[in-house]
């Protein structure tokens, strides 16, 4: 009786955590990955898929910890980068699509596509445009980032540096 | 950690995204503020960087989600396990805003002018920076919305004349008025509940004039108010002199080369005005007929100053050869002899060069577009004929049109006016250091007119 007892709050603590986690990081992941795959409406799919791959795997995980966000981006980065990987003749299935109420607005999906930014984000490399995107739109942390796009801490700097240019350049050329 | 390598053009000692991002302590820190203290390439692109990152992608809108949306995506995304241990959400989410958080798409004129707007741009700032340019004639500052007091109209008072001697107790009078008790607390400004200050303007009064003046009086102060009075004798009052800053160094000139034979009215003061101004238009004239003569060479070999001396006199007799159309033999050499770039252009007459945009923030070139009206790309060649110039010929074409104000940056000193040469137009551009050029054209799409866009990159 005292183990059941004990061990109720602590599922129930985990449980509060993840809600907590979800509610507060799933706007910042979906805009992530809409800018991402630069299709808002493909980003929800995306968004919920990756929550559900981190929440499956919890369960391995010998303690009370909820969600954690560099796990969650990085499993929307890797799904957003096999949305994108070009389709093969054997590979056809689509993912779901998810249609959540009153998302996305028309006035978000008109401006995304018409940010001029977000062009120039487009036409950079996925790895590129995510590194971009994680540390100066989502802004983590370098070893949060480190983290996700798995790259040592201490060469991310140069990864930046090469992204971030080429981003200026980009945005140089077609600002027009 | 400080190093980067990518770009072979410039100082790469610095890397911008290690400094912006605070990965830099101790020795290194302290390397990198020094370096960047001295180092303008390595500061401009930190420059680059953080206006990049900082107000552009850190800055981007994120589209809001709703309640409703959110919870639907949390029954899609936890697994059944949490969430039924969960319950029910122990906090509120505020609803979704009913205008979105992403800013409305600005709503851009139909691009007659595309970089005109009234929509404040976050790289302007920069731009002007970058270029130090001056804002343009045709978008002047906006005045700032004061709003005028509102003054009841005055009186309607009949215009007195009174000699000098009754206007000093009217002055005299002014503090009483200007003392008048005002209410204590600001009173709103449509209610204006006490009495207007009225200031007295005298405009007869006799001109006051300093101690320096050597202006010969003809009789002392005292004394020239009843000759006003009496009026038979013209007062040699001059109609210039201004009463407020009792001054006017401009006239002292015109004093002494008159001397003692200043007559009353001082007209001759804007007839030595023009005469000088001919005078020095016909010395200009005289210079560039003697020049364009070829009366005025300099010998070719004398030292390197010198010869920096002839290259000053070629620009210049390039910008002057609008006053006479008539091109000399020397200039159409040294023109012909010129290095020719490039030659673009679909050879369409009849056009007009109208504006000069100076199209990039990037440090590592600087990027001139020259946007052109008409029914296609004139011939246009690009020559270079020395290091620190760089010539644009449209063929058939009218550049005067351009303005070329305020356009520099680090490899621009100044655009210079736009030359005509009979048909063609010419328009050089004076570097600031040596460039290799690359030049492209582009054709008129949406509000876009033609374009030859000439790229200046660090040689």
């Amino acid at each position: 009786m005292d183990q059941v007892h004990v061990e109720a709050p602590a599922f129930s603590a985990r449980a509060a955590s993840v809600e907590r986690g979800f509610y507060s990081d799933f706007p910042l992941v979906l805009n992530y990955v809409a800018r991402l795959i630069d299709d808002i409406d493909g980003a929800a799919a995306i968004t919920c898929a990756a929550f559900r791959q981190v929440a499956d795997g919890l369960r391995q995980r010998p303690n009370d910890e909820g969600l954690r966000r560099a796990d969650v981006f990085r499993a929307a980065t890797e799904l957003s980068r096999s949305v994108l990987r070009p389709r093969r003749w054997f590979r056809r299935q689509r993912t779901a699509q998810v249609n959540l109420d009153d998302f996305p607005q028309p006035e978000a999906r008109r401006a995304l596509r018409r940010d001029t930014v977000q062009r120039a984000l487009t036409a950079l490399p996925f790895d590129a445009r995510a590194m971009i995107l994680l540390r100066d739109f989502v802004k983590l942390s370098y070893d949060e980032l480190a983290d996700v796009v798995d790259v040592a801490p201490r060469k991310l700097v140069h990864a930046l540096d090469r992204s971030r240019a080429e981003l200026g350049e980009i945005y140089d050329y077609i600002k027009f | 950690m400080t190093t980067s390598s990518f770009d072979r053009n410039r100082c790469t000692r610095i890397s911008p995204s290690a400094v912006l991002d605070d990965r830099l302590d101790g020795k290194d820190l302290e390397w990198a503020r020094d370096h960047l203290r001295r180092c303008e390439a390595c500061r401009e692109r930190v420059e680059d960087f953080r206006e990049m990152l900082l107000l552009r992608v850190g800055r981007l809108p994120s589209a809001t989600v709703g309640s409703a949306a959110m919870d639907q995506a949390f029954a899609l995304s936890v697994p059944d396990r949490l969430r039924s241990q969960g319950g029910t959400r122990s906090f509120e989410v505020a609803p979704a805003l009913a205008a979105p958080l992403v800013p409305a798409p600005h709503d851009l004129p139909p691009a007659v002018r595309p970089e005109v707007s009234s929509i404040p741009d976050l790289l302007t700032e920069l731009e002007r920076e970058i270029f130090r340019d001056e804002p343009l004639q045709d978008h002047p500052m906006p005045l700032s919305p004061v709003a005028e007091p509102l003054y009841p109209p005055t009186a309607d008072r009949p215009e007195e004349i009174e000699p000098v001697e009754a206007a000093e107790p009217t002055l005299a009078a002014e503090p009483t008025l200007a003392a008048e008790p005002e209410p204590a607390e600001p009173a709103p400004p449509e209610i204006l509940s006490g009495p207007l200050r009225e200031v007295p303007v005298d405009s007869h009064r006799q001109v006051q004039f300093s101690d320096w003046d050597r202006e010969p009086e003809p009789e002392p102060a005292p004394e020239a108010a009843p000759a006003l009075e009496a009026a038979p004798v013209p007062i040699p009052v001059p109609v210039t002199n201004n009463v407020i800053f009792d001054q006017e160094p401009a006239l002292r000139i015109d004093d002494e080369s008159e001397g003692v034979a200043a007559t009353p009215p001082r007209k001759p003061d804007t007839a030595m005005r023009i005469a000088v101004g001919l005078g020095a238009a016909a010395c200009v004239l005289l210079a560039a007929v003697l020049y364009e003569g070829g009366l005025l060479k300099t010998p070719q070999k004398v030292s390197s100053a010198a010869a920096t001396a002839t290259q000053s006199i070629h620009t210049s007799a390039t910008a002057r050869a609008s006053v006479s159309p008539s091109a000399s033999p020397a200039a159409s050499a040294s023109a012909s002899t010129a290095p020719v770039l490039y030659t673009l252009g679909n050879g369409v007459t009849g056009g007009a060069t109208f504006r000069i945009r100076p199209g990039t923030a990037v440090a590592g070139y600087t990027r001139l577009v020259f946007d052109m009206h008409g029914n296609g790309l004139p011939t246009m060649i690009i020559t270079q004929p020395d290091d620190l110039h760089v010539a644009v010929t449209f063929k058939d074409t009218n550049v005067t049109g351009a303005p070329v104000n305020g356009i520099s940056s680090y490899h621009v000193t100044a655009v210079e006016p736009g030359v005509q040469q009979g048909a063609d137009g010419t328009i050089t551009i004076d570097l600031a250091r040596p460039v290799r050029v690359t030049a492209f054209t582009l054709p008129a799409t949406g509000g876009y007119a033609w374009r030859l866009v000439v790229d200046l990159h660090t040689s």
